[in-house]
């Protein structure tokens, strides 16, 4: 499984044109449409670093988590891991990508069997896919991960439901650490958290992340949190990227009016951060029926007939891919 | 006089020797035309508060306050049925999920007309004008054929609007919103609150905005007031709280966000979680976590007293540096991570 091992110059791992459409049925009688969930995804992610997702709800966000995992097979596009391709690993293969790759989920309230204990939760995934270790040996590599998380060695015996939102995001990202894997795709990990464990949580993943050298696919739509933890940011819109780069370059001059819309729309503290700008008009469209050319048009306030025609493809500028016709008019 | 007026607001749950104080004494004031942000994390009690200002806590829910105005009129002690005639009329509420505060089972069109015949009558044709004007009003587009979709036809911004629609129905005077924007996305939650806004700016309203987000009620509140565990810990105008905070918890909550920690490898943190039903400390509900607390804070409980004119329930609140007054040197025994 030449894919388990790293290779210099390669990225860890890269998607490339990644697509998945669904199949609605729209009623009796009528042709099934066509939603493009994910239209076209390429990124890379390097060992230890951190590729924020961000776009509104129906953006592909979870539907590329699904694509990352191997929750999901792509309509067409490859994803690989150290330079190899895993779209058509056999069973086998699969379940050793799962082990480098595993996920946090937003809701910790929903991600944990409530009939089982912290230790079985926990123990689970070694038993499934470690399991040359007995019964002692697992039970101590599941205490071990529990006291790197910060959860105390009484709590093995205890079931979710008496832990808080903290401690169970806490457990959650046990149970996604105990295979050691290489990528983590977390799905919104502390929105659901409130913002003084959401500290806490975060201070975490950034701990744990030096500690065991992980990368993160990390999907949020906290703008705040994103500029804190990541070193990329990639902004979805409607199954498409609308804009990729460096964090601190997206934050302090973001290009395409879209990101610019969503900057300016999150709220902030201080009042000298705040932008001063028309909230963006409209909703997302619907992804069964994309508008024509620029999916943003719509909501656009620089678009013009062209940008109404014509999709724009993703494009260098400033060292950042953007999509978008007139950037060089609008930077 | 102010519009409404609450003193010392309790709510009790679970057994009367042993009760749980979801609210413990908490008062505040709404005038006309005002903002009111109340912040707080989960379990501050900020939701029940405004529950019970509706009276929409239940047996075996107690509610007890010094005084519940509303314009001048006791809300406690008035009929049930004058008090029914008041809520929904006066004072609407917009709840948090607009998904679930729609009924699925009937049209749009349907639910605003029930509050319509309710509280202002009048013939169908009248209910259903105006309801199209509601729907205009709260800017959904092609309102005329919306009049007749499900919430299931509807996006969450649009549900939220139609619930929003709903609460202004009948011209109130006040309006509680609670956290009416965490279900929405950032674009959506910025339309929201505009219109919330616009609509409490044009008709002069008093709007009682509950959230978590400590940016969104800075940008949208006149004033602010910060919950913790059922307690009011501070209150004051919402320029200067958030710029020069008097409570070590508002301190902690705004050092926690990562806005405010820019250029910070790591986030500053709160130790620990807000206290539930079974682990309230005896002194200070923030003791433990509380990176000031000494023996004092520990033992006894803070009341709320006034301190360069913002209301903060503290023993020691804090000076413009942001350092706790008046304590004795060498005896904080708090850690902050």
């Amino acid at each position: 499984m030449s894919f388990l091992e790293t290779k210099p110059g390669v990225p860890l791992l890269e998607s490339d044109d990644l697509v998945r459409h669904y199949e609605v049925s729209r009623g009796l009688g009528k042709p099934s449409a066509m939603v493009k969930a994910l239209d076209g995804v390429s990124f890379s992610l390097e060992a230890k670093k951190t590729l924020a997702v961000v776009g509104e709800s129906g953006c592909g966000k979870s539907t590329l988590a699904r694509q990352l995992t191997l929750i999901e097979k792509p309509s067409s596009g490859a994803l690989k891991i150290n330079g190899e391709p895993v779209g058509n690993l056999g069973d086998k293969d699969a379940k050793m990508f799962r082990r480098t790759v595993q996920m946090i989920f937003q809701n910790p309230y929903g991600s944990l069997n409530p009939r089982k204990k912290v230790g079985q939760i926990l123990g689970e995934p070694v038993l499934l896919n470690m399991d040359h270790l007995g019964r002692k040996a697992r039970e101590e590599r599941v205490r071990e991960i529990m006291a790197k998380v910060g959860l105390r060695p009484e709590f093995y015996n205890r079931y979710p439901h008496m832990f808080s939102g903290g401690q169970r995001q806490r457990i959650s990202i046990a149970r996604a650490l105990i295979l050691e894997p290489k990528v983590i795709v977390a799905d919104e990990p502390v929105s659901a958290l409130d913002v003084s464990v959401q500290a806490q949580v975060l201070n975490l993943m950034m701990d744990l992340q030096e500690e065991m050298n992980v990368a993160y696919v990390f999907i949020s739509h906290d703008l705040s949190v994103v500029r804190h933890i990541a070193d990329d940011v990639m902004v979805m819109y409607l199954g498409r990227v609308a804009e990729k780069g460096p964090t601190e370059q997206i934050f302090a001059k973001p290009l395409h009016p879209y990101t610019r819309a969503l900057l300016a729309s999150a709220p902030k503290i201080d009042p000298a951060h705040r932008v001063k700008a028309e909230p963006l008009s409209g909703e997302l469209p619907s992804p069964i029926n994309p508008p024509s050319g620029c999916a943003f048009h719509k909501r656009c306030p620089f678009a013009n007939e062209h940008c109404a025609q014509v999709r724009p493809e993703l494009r260098n500028f400033e060292g950042r891919e953007v999509a978008c016709h007139r950037v060089e008019e609008i930077a | 006089m102010a519009l409404l007026e609450v003193k010392n607001l309790t709510v009790e749950f679970g057994s009367e020797d042993k009760p749980f104080r979801a609210v413990d004494n908490v008062s505040y004031s709404v005038d006309r035309g005002e903002v009111l942000g109340i912040v707080g994390e989960s379990g501050s009690g900020k939701s029940v508060s405004s529950l019970a200002v509706m009276g929409l806590i239940d047996f075996p829910g107690r509610v007890t306050a010094d005084s519940l105005t509303f314009d001048g009129q006791d809300l406690l002690t008035m009929s049930p049925r004058k008090r029914r005639a008041i809520t929904g009329k006066e004072i609407g509420m917009i709840f948090q999920d607009p998904m679930s505060a729609l009924n699925p089972c009937f049209t749009v069109e349907a639910q605003i007309m029930e509050a319509l015949k309710v509280h202002e009558g009048g013939s169908k044709k009248e209910r259903r004008e105006r309801t199209l004007d509601l729907l205009n009003q709260v800017g959904i587009p092609d309102a005329k054929s919306r009049m007749t979709a499900y919430p299931h036809q509807l996006s969450g911004g649009m549900s939220q609007r139609i619930v929003i629609a709903m609460a202004i129905a009948c011209n109130p005077r006040l309006l509680i919103a609670d956290e009416p924007t965490t279900a929405l996305d950032v674009t959506i939650q910025a339309q929201i609150i505009d219109l919330l806004l616009k609509l409490q700016d044009d008709s002069d309203m008093g709007l009682i905005l509950i959230t978590h987000d400590l940016a969104l009620v800075s940008e949208a509140a006149d004033r602010i007031q910060v919950m913790y565990a059922g307690q009011l810990f501070e209150s004051g105008p919402a320029d200067s709280i958030f710029a020069a905070p008097r409570h070590p918890y508002t301190q902690a909550l705004l050092e926690a966000l990562p806005e405010r920690s820019a250029g910070h490898d790591r986030l500053r943190t709160i130790p620990g979680v807000v206290p539930g039903q079974h682990d309230r400390p005896v002194g200070c509900l923030l003791a433990p976590r509380c990176r000031y607390a000494n023996d004092h804070c520990i033992k006894a409980r803070p009341d709320v007293s006034d301190y360069k004119g913002r209301d903060v329930r503290c023993f020691y609140p804090l000076d413009d540096h942001g350092i706790p007054t008046g304590q004795p040197a060498d005896q904080t025994t708090g850690g902050m991570a």
